[in-house]
């Protein structure tokens, strides 16, 4: 048995810009690359992933945030964000071991079609459809082919037409976000890289412990239930990344912000913060994105997405922030 | 009544952007402190010492207790650093008196200290911002104004009307502090211009804050048997209580309440052994607007919500019934982290001893202090009386 298309699925952003879905400033093709597989996964976090062929141009941290994000070591495969690499990727997964799957992950941030991003998987469990690759003209590029091909059987909606929510942003202020780049605005009293990569599967995965004995949920994981204080009872539980309440909201203006977001509030402005719980009690503070300050209000439901959050030690920082669900 | 400690003398500097740098504010709140006793006190009398201090900025983190001991020409007394954020000086307070109960001392000295305003506001915003949950809530872009202002938004949602009563804690705070020359703030706001200041944290506008304040202040403790060796009108420790939470808001029960606070209140008020009706007055943490109304109810003066009503009745003014802040609180006198803990007390003693001036709050015996450190994360909780 070979190996054959099991699946997959695309990932567009919300807002639009001169008619074409367009990145956030706080995503970039890592982050676009975790939502195409959220969305894949139907908010689950696929573990079963041995390999990635990665179709575009990735941010340095593709190379271990990929391993992390999925809590275990994958192999990478590079491939340029054209027709070319899109072809050699395909041909890298064919030849692919049958088990366990590979993933195609292609992402742009800002293609000729804006910014999109798509997941394909590969292993035994062949779909009964696999989508018919278009031929390619010059002009392709790889997140879009990927795209078609999944539209060719019913996994992809069309790229949506008409007029835009309003982006919290403007293509201006989001260069600039962009623009503070690796800038070092470390000051101190900050998380250390090994802090930050010892968390990173509470942070990203929204992984917490439950409770043997107690059956209540502690997380951030604290090495032992934080209610009854037994440590050896304790299981992985991954909080869904969808349907949060909002308990309290509150909007940071300038200047109320921690050195760290200094950039962030410079390009963008003032954003809004949120405590809000899962349904297991848990409750988590979320900066707010894809939404101005205010907009999102207590009692509301809001998703968590992985993206920037600042530049730190020379490298982006990322972690889960709050967007709004559509009702 | 069992009196713990006794407090023989007290030194305060001026809060607010000063020119002195930290061992001047030390020495002169130290000095004050010796200037302040009745009957005279040496140096060399003391036998033990504590520094409240964040060590903001990072001028002197590690060991500051060292120049505490060398500014206030106590050097070879051992002197230690007791750092709980803007609880420090409460925690100090706390192990002052414990270093006098345990003998051997004929005085203790608590001083209390922080010089915020030499530092770049990057670095400021930074520094302010250390006490709090770095790992999850600061990364999610919260400083301590951010962490009160989920606080204050949902008490608002709870409790509508709060919005008023937030604006009255800073219009009767910034009133208060006039009549005090050591506050920061030296002038009134109306309540429309509370209401129409630039949002800092939603609801929190810039007059729901605190300022950024440099400045000292220091007590001579002695054993209560001996005070009248030092004065004629000692203030007494009389109870002492404090408490710890989740650092984390995310990771408690409710925003609301800060059970440090309900548990060291609790605990100070059950040492004492007195009860809240015969209080005075109260100095508790006002950090911003929204923390004076939680005090209130975690102290178990008001219900949960009850404060809006307590604080709008007027009760809360230098004529109500329970006057709270009379010296402007952290609000109008300022908020120098390590300092704001043992200025609680220094107001406590001018007022236990009918110095006050013209806050003083008529015929004052007994008083509490209320200190918290961040967003609850820990509290101190002292009782007073003047014997």
């Amino acid at each position: 048995m070979s190996t054959g298309f099991e699946g997959g699925a695309v990932y567009t952003p919300r807002f639009r810009v001169g008619g074409k879905p367009a990145a956030a400033p706080d995503e970039d093709t890592f982050t676009m690359a975790v939502e195409a597989v959220e969305t894949f996964a139907a908010g689950e976090v696929p573990s079963e992933t041995a390999r990635v062929e990665l179709v575009g141009e990735f941010a340095a941290v593709a190379d271990w945030g990929l391993s992390a994000y999925l809590g275990k070591p994958v192999e990478l495969g590079r491939h340029a964000g054209s027709a070319v690499g899109f072809a050699a990727a395909l041909r890298a997964v064919e030849s692919a071991p049958n088990e366990p799957s590979t993933l195609l992950i292609a992402a742009e941030r800002a293609g000729p079609l804006g910014g999109q991003a798509a997941v394909l998987r590969f292993g035994p469990h062949r779909a009964p459809r696999a989508p018919e690759w278009s031929q390619p003209t010059d002009h392709d590029s790889a997140a879009s082919l990927a795209r078609a091909g999944l539209a060719s059987i019913g996994l992809a909606p069309a790229l949506p037409t008409g007029a835009s929510p309003t982006p919290p942003w403007t293509p201006e202020t989001a260069a600039a976000f962009d623009a503070v780049g690796s800038l070092q605005v470390s000051e101190g009293a900050y998380v250390p890289r090994p802090r930050y990569l010892e968390n990173l599967p509470s942070r990203w995965r929204l992984e917490g412990d439950r409770c043997g004995r107690c059956d209540r949920v502690t997380f951030p994981r604290r090495a032992r239930c934080r209610f009854c204080g037994l440590s050896d009872r304790l299981s992985t539980m991954t909080l869904p990344r969808d349907g949060a309440r909002v308990i309290a909201a509150t909007a940071i203006g300038k200047g109320g912000q921690p050195t760290e977001f200094d950039p962030q509030v410079g390009a963008l402005g003032g954003y809004g913060v949120v405590l809000a719980e899962f349904d297991a009690g848990v409750r988590l503070t979320l900066q707010v994105t894809d939404a101005a300050p205010g907009e999102v209000k207590i009692g509301d439901r809001v998703g968590t997405r992985l993206r920037r959050l600042y530049p730190m030690e020379g490298e982006w920082r990322y972690g889960r922030k709050a967007v709004p669900l559509p009702e | 009544m069992a009196h713990r400690a006794a407090i023989v003398g007290a030194g305060h500097t001026r809060f607010g952007v000063l020119d002195d740098g930290p061992r001047a504010l030390l020495r002169s709140a130290v000095d004050g402190a010796f200037a302040s006793v009745d009957k005279g006190a040496e140096r060399s009398q003391v036998g033990e010492s504590f520094l409240a201090s964040l060590g903001f900025g990072g001028w002197q983190i590690g060991n500051s207790s060292a120049v505490l001991s060398e500014e206030s020409g106590i050097t070879g007394a051992p002197s230690s650093r007791v750092e709980n954020a803007c609880a420090s000086g409460g925690y100090a307070l706390r192990s002052g008196v414990f270093a006098v109960e345990q003998g051997g001392s004929p005085l203790v000295l608590v001083a209390g200290l922080e010089k915020m305003t030499d530092v770049t506001n990057a670095r400021r915003r930074y520094w302010l911002g250390v006490s709090g949950d770095t790992e999850w809530e600061r990364a999610a872009g919260l400083t301590f104004a951010g962490v009160y202002g989920l606080i204050a938004a949902e008490y608002l949602h709870r409790y509508p009307g709060a919005r008023d009563a937030l604006a009255e804690v800073a219009v009767k705070n910034h009133e208060n502090g006039t009549r005090n020359p050591n506050a920061h703030f030296q002038k009134r706001v109306s309540r429309e211009e509370v209401l129409r200041a630039p949002r800092v944290a939603d609801p929190l506008g810039l007059y729901d804050c605190c300022p950024v304040s440099d400045g000292a202040a220091a007590l001579l403790l002695a054993p209560a048997d001996q005070a009248h060796q030092y004065t004629d009108t000692p203030v007494f420790v009389d109870g002492l209580g404090a408490g710890s939470d989740r650092l984390a808001v995310q990771e408690r029960p409710e925003l609301t309440r800060f059970s440090a606070s309900r548990r060291a209140g609790d605990e100070a008020l059950r040492d004492a052994g007195i009860d809240r009706s015969r209080l005075n007055f109260l100095e508790v943490h006002d950090c911003f607007t929204i923390a004076e109304l939680l005090a209130l109810e975690d102290l178990g003066f008001a219900d949960p919500g009850g404060a809006v009503d307590l604080t709008l009745s007027g009760a809360t003014r230098p004529t109500g019934r329970l006057p709270v802040n009379p010296d402007g609180g952290l609000k109008s006198k300022g908020h120098p982290i390590g300092a704001t803990g043992v200025s609680q007390v220094y107001e406590i003693f001018l007022q236990l001893r009918a110095a006050a001036g013209t806050r003083q709050v008529p015929g004052a015996e007994a008083a509490l202090a209320h200190n918290v450190g961040g967003a609850g994360a820990t509290a101190a909780v002292s009782v007073f009386s003047r014997g």
